[in-house]
């Protein structure tokens, strides 16, 4: 046997008393987890959860959202409700006559929501009135001695002292509800809790909610705090700055009125976003502190929709800005120049049917610049013949058109490229030449959300690239540290000719600026405007019938799209208005105020 | 020549042992699901959890590097493995990241290495190598225990300057450990006791810090001042104990969630499991490490050589006392000192080094085989 064996020996015989000790050692820590959790459980758990030790939650104040400029867009007001605490749910019969005189609820209504909280933590008081005013407020610290249990509760509201202006961005907060509870994402909720429900308040929900604290104390048998056990501070949510410009929002809501439809504003250069303003719309303030039924069942029914943001949900048929896509597809194609000729008499025959231009008695011999200053049908219903529907879908593609934006907001729509395949996979059918004359000037199946139009006049201004829409500048702790730079989102240049491109780019500023332009109205004295008119058709009308004479709602919608100044854009924006007839008449005096009113008062 | 490196031998792998990897990786499964638990309240929700499962997979890769790499390597390298763990703790002195308080971590640019970890195995595998050569049948006399004394007081003091006092307390529980295991005369063992009983009152007026004199008072009166400094023993035996039978229930533990529970990643994470799966899944564990204990003694007993019996005791030693420390101060039976739950704990430098020990052990089962 070699020495190392000898070694192996001597050292294996301890190894038996080794076993052994582990044993005790482990015998040891069942015995201390069998004491703490089977024999003292009851003890703990008591503390943990139940009366002698309460958890009261201090909640964490929102992050307060900004515009570009640091003003104040969404805040937090001091709110106040009246909860019931888990132990008090046995004396609820003696007190529910006081508490429902007080707080003017009906006592059914109060047995419900204690009800209804039964399956709440039990260190969460139940919420029996939220935001109450001040002579509830005080009527409870009257009878305090009388309502055992019943305690008054600090919550920061969410305020929006905009109140109608900007909501569809902002958004609004609502309870949390039981689906989302059940959501893996919101595992750190428990129900009562407000969260974001539509708009930045909900995509950016996780950096704005904050972190709650707490506070464990001790309480006697009467239920008198005896002393602090445990606190853990709230962490305040982390402050917005969105790329609004305030006094811009302001005017354009303005601008808008009465009326409904959309105004968007951006920054051609960076894809920010301006101003957003999408009518009707609703106050977020009525959501704070959850809604009433009234208040939502109002919104629902209101035949406008005010919930929805028309900017990135209303889908319109683009109508003669459309004309820009089959111009630049033309271009490309090498199908015209800018040179070529095309005699307008005021329609054209395909078919078996006159495709008719706006201009009833013709334009006459047009070359391209002409064709867009003048917006003669009849010259894109030939450019579109030639270019053929699959190419304008490329090119319309390109321009993202038929897909969104990428914004950051929820529920962006789409909007619809037509092409001959999709139309046999979708309706069995093969495409028609003539449709292909209607998509040319952005009717037929063409739909877009304004939005999308908004990045199209963009793309041209700034010479083809295209930007993803940004509405968040940065994220910053309650130091004002920034936690986060959002930078410009994704943007790519288009494989298009800048020849092409400063075609375009010409031919829209004769639209303003040429002595034939159909938009002349849109003029700002001493800037030179670019921008293009369009009118969406709601309805198809036989020749020879007024539009005039239809009822409102069937009235077209009217679109203006522009951007300024033409050498050096610093803003594009687009007007939608809905049923507002021609888009020179109703949507480019909008849009010339908001962009006089941008560049005169720019970093204000 | 690499068949020798390493043990490719289709026999070989028939003795890969199959029940210890998956006990331990069933233990490192708990740990995940439980971090996963104590992170879902926080604000960057899940990146805990997340980082430890990308450690878990280098782990898995340490794990079989371990397995068959033949293990008289790591006596033909210790001593070269010792220097340059040294080297590390110097570096990190200097280099390290300051984070609450100690230097402990090195930036490598994409993560970050807790070279303190490293010294734990590295010591054992010393140490193993020196008893061994030196082996005397009548005992170690206290003047041949200087030197491997020395290889205990390098890593002893660069650690404690970071300070991190539950690693540098790891180290002399394990030179003990293995001290006592090859048996040392009895003088020796006298000398050794009376010096510690020096040693514990000299510690206590000029080495221990005042917030870790403050653990062991608290320690021993933590009612003393709940919000203060028995806070975190008071709060960690609510979890527990809250737990009773069967537990709050995934996700549901308000200690945790609620975050009373204090370093619920790493020192305390044992308190989280409890508060949410009671006694029973406190049981269940705890028969996975004294299953994982168990098997890696029976695996050093069967060692083919010295070496490898000593360096299998040594890292037993190491788990052991590792879980017994955490366990023990969760339970409020031990002050509280930072030393996390080996394959449990949130600590890539540890998972990683704790399940490459596993794999070392593997490799010792399987050599047993060779002659």
């Amino acid at each position: 046997m070699d020495f190392d064996q000898e070694i192996i020996e001597a050292l294996s015989q301890r190894l038996g008393f080794l076993k052994f000790f582990v044993f005790l050692v482990f015998l040891i820590i069942f015995v201390r987890l069998f004491y703490l959790q089977v024999v003292k459980g009851d003890y703990f758990f008591d503390l943990s959860e139940n009366n002698r030790i309460k958890i009261q939650e201090i909640p964490a104040p929102r992050g307060v959202i900004y515009d570009r400029n640091g003003r104040v867009l969404a805040n937090n007001t001091p709110s106040f409700d009246v909860s019931l605490l888990y132990a008090g749910i046995k004396q609820l019969n003696g007190i529910l006559p006081l508490l429902s005189e007080i707080l003017n609820l009906d006592p059914e209504e109060i047995i419900k929501k204690v009800k209804n909280s039964l399956y709440l933590p039990r260190f969460k008081p139940i919420k029996i009135k939220l935001d109450v005013n001040r002579k509830e407020l005080s009527g409870i610290e009257f009878h305090k001695l009388d309502l055992p249990n019943v305690v008054v509760e600090f919550f920061p509201k969410r305020n929006y002292p905009l109140k109608e202006d900007l909501a569809h961005v902002l958004g609004y907060l609502g309870e949390i509800n039981e689906s989302e509870l059940a959501r893996l994402e919101y595992s750190s909720y428990t129900p009562g809790d407000f969260l974001g429900k539509a708009g930045i308040e909900k995509v950016l929900e996780n950096p704005l909610k904050g972190r709650s604290g707490w506070l464990q104390f001790e309480v006697d048998s009467l239920g008198r705090k005896k002393g602090v056990l445990g606190s853990v501070d709230p962490v305040p949510g982390e402050d917005l700055f969105l790329t609004i410009d305030l006094g811009l929002q302001g005017f354009a809501d303005q601008a808008l009125g009465e009326k409904n439809g959309t105004v968007i504003a951006m920054d051609p250069n960076t894809g920010e976003i301006l101003a957003f303003v999408s009518h009707p719309s609703f106050d977020p303030n009525l959501f704070s502190r959850g809604i009433s039924s009234n208040d939502w069942s109002a919104l629902i029914k209101n035949l406008f929709h005010p919930l929805t943001n028309k900017g990135i949900q209303g889908l319109y048929p683009p109508g003669s800005l459309f004309k820009i896509v089959t111009a630049i597809a033309g271009l490309e194609d090498g199908k015209i120049t800018p040179e070529t000729k095309i005699f307008c008499n005021g329609f054209f025959n395909f078919g078996n049917r006159p495709y008719r231009c706006w201009k009833k008695g013709g334009h006459g011999t047009l070359n391209l610049f002409d064709a867009i200053e003048q917006s003669c049908d009849v010259y894109f219903y030939q450019v579109g013949h030639l270019v053929g529907v699959d190419a304008l879908a490329y090119y319309a593609k390109l321009f993202g058109l038929g897909s969104p934006t990428g914004l950051i907001l929820e529920n962006e729509k789409g909007g619809l490229v037509p092409t001959s395949k999709w139309k046999e996979k979708t309706f069995h059918i093969p495409w028609q030449k003539g449709e292909t004359l209607s998509c040319a000037v952005g009717q037929g199946f063409y739909v877009a959300t304004p939005l999308q139009m908004l990045v199209l006049i963009s793309t041209i201004a700034n010479g083809g690239k295209v930007y993803t829409p940004s509405l968040v500048k940065k994220l910053e702790n309650e130091h004002g540290t920034i936690l986060k730079n959002f930078k410009f989102n994704d943007v790519h240049q288009l494989p298009i000719s800048p020849a092409s491109i400063n075609i375009v780019r010409e031919s829209l500023r004769r639209v303003v600026q040429g002595e034939n332009g159909t938009a002349k109205i849109a003029r700002v004295a001493g800037i030179e405007v670019a921008g293009k008119t369009g009118t969406a058709q709601v309805v198809g009308l036989p020749p020879g019938e007024a539009r005039s004479k239809l009822p409102s709602y069937l009235q077209d919608h009217a679109w203006f799209f522009a951007f300024a100044p033409f050498n050096d854009p610093k803003i594009a924006v687009v007007v939608l208005v809905e049923h507002g007839g021609f888009g020179s008449v109703a949507a480019a005096p909008i849009a010339r105020d908001v962009i006089k009113y941008y560049l005169e008062n720019k970093g204000s | 020549m690499l068949s020798t490196f390493f043990l490719f031998d289709r026999r070989l792998i028939t003795r890969f042992d199959l029940s210890l990897f998956f006990i331990a990786l069933l233990i490192v499964g708990f740990g995940i699901f439980n971090l996963y638990s104590a992170s879902v309240s926080v604000h960057a929700v899940g990146a805990v959890y997340k980082k430890q499962v990308y450690w878990l997979f280098l782990g898995i890769v340490l794990l079989f590097l371990g397995s068959f790499l033949n293990y008289s390597y790591l006596e033909q390298f210790g001593y070269f493995l010792y220097f340059f763990v040294m080297f590390l703790l110097v570096l990190v002195l200097f280099q390290g990241k300051f984070i609450s308080g100690s230097r402990r971590w090195l930036s490598l640019g994409l993560f970050n290495i807790q070279p303190s970890e490293f010294v734990k195995l590295s010591l054992i595998i010393v140490l193993s190598k020196w008893f061994k050569d030196k082996f005397d049948t009548r005992g170690f006399s206290l003047s041949s225990l200087s030197m491997p004394g020395c290889f205990l007081i390098i890593p002893f003091f660069l650690i404690f300057l970071q300070p991190d006092l539950g690693s540098a307390l790891l180290l002399v529980l394990i030179f003990f450990s293995l001290v006592f295991f090859v048996r040392v005369r009895f003088r020796t063992l006298f000398i050794l006791f009376f010096c510690a009983f020096l040693f514990f009152p000299l510690s206590w007026n000029y080495l221990l810090k005042d917030y870790q004199k403050d653990r062991v008072v608290h320690f021993l009166n933590p009612s003393l001042d709940p919000l203060g400094k028995g806070y975190q023993v008071l709060q960690s035996k609510i979890a527990i104990g809250s737990g009773k039978f069967f537990g709050k229930g995934y996700l549901k533990g308000t200690q945790s969630q609620l975050n009373f529970v204090p370093e619920k990643y790493t020192d305390f994470v044992f308190s989280v499991f409890c508060e949410e799966w009671g006694f029973a899944g406190a049981l269940v564990l705890v028969f996975f490490y004294i299953g994982l204990l168990f098997r890696f003694l029976f695996i050093a007993s069967s060692a083919k050589n010295s070496f490898g019996l000593l360096l299998g005791y040594g890292i037993t030693a190491l788990f052991f006392w590792q879980i017994i420390i955490n366990i023990g101060m969760a339970l409020g039976l031990l002050p509280t000192v930072g030393i996390t739950l080996p394959l449990f704990s949130y600590g890539g430098s540890s998972l990683a080094i704790s399940l490459f020990c596993v794999g070392v052990m593997i490799n010792i089962h399987i050599q047993k085989h060779i002659f």
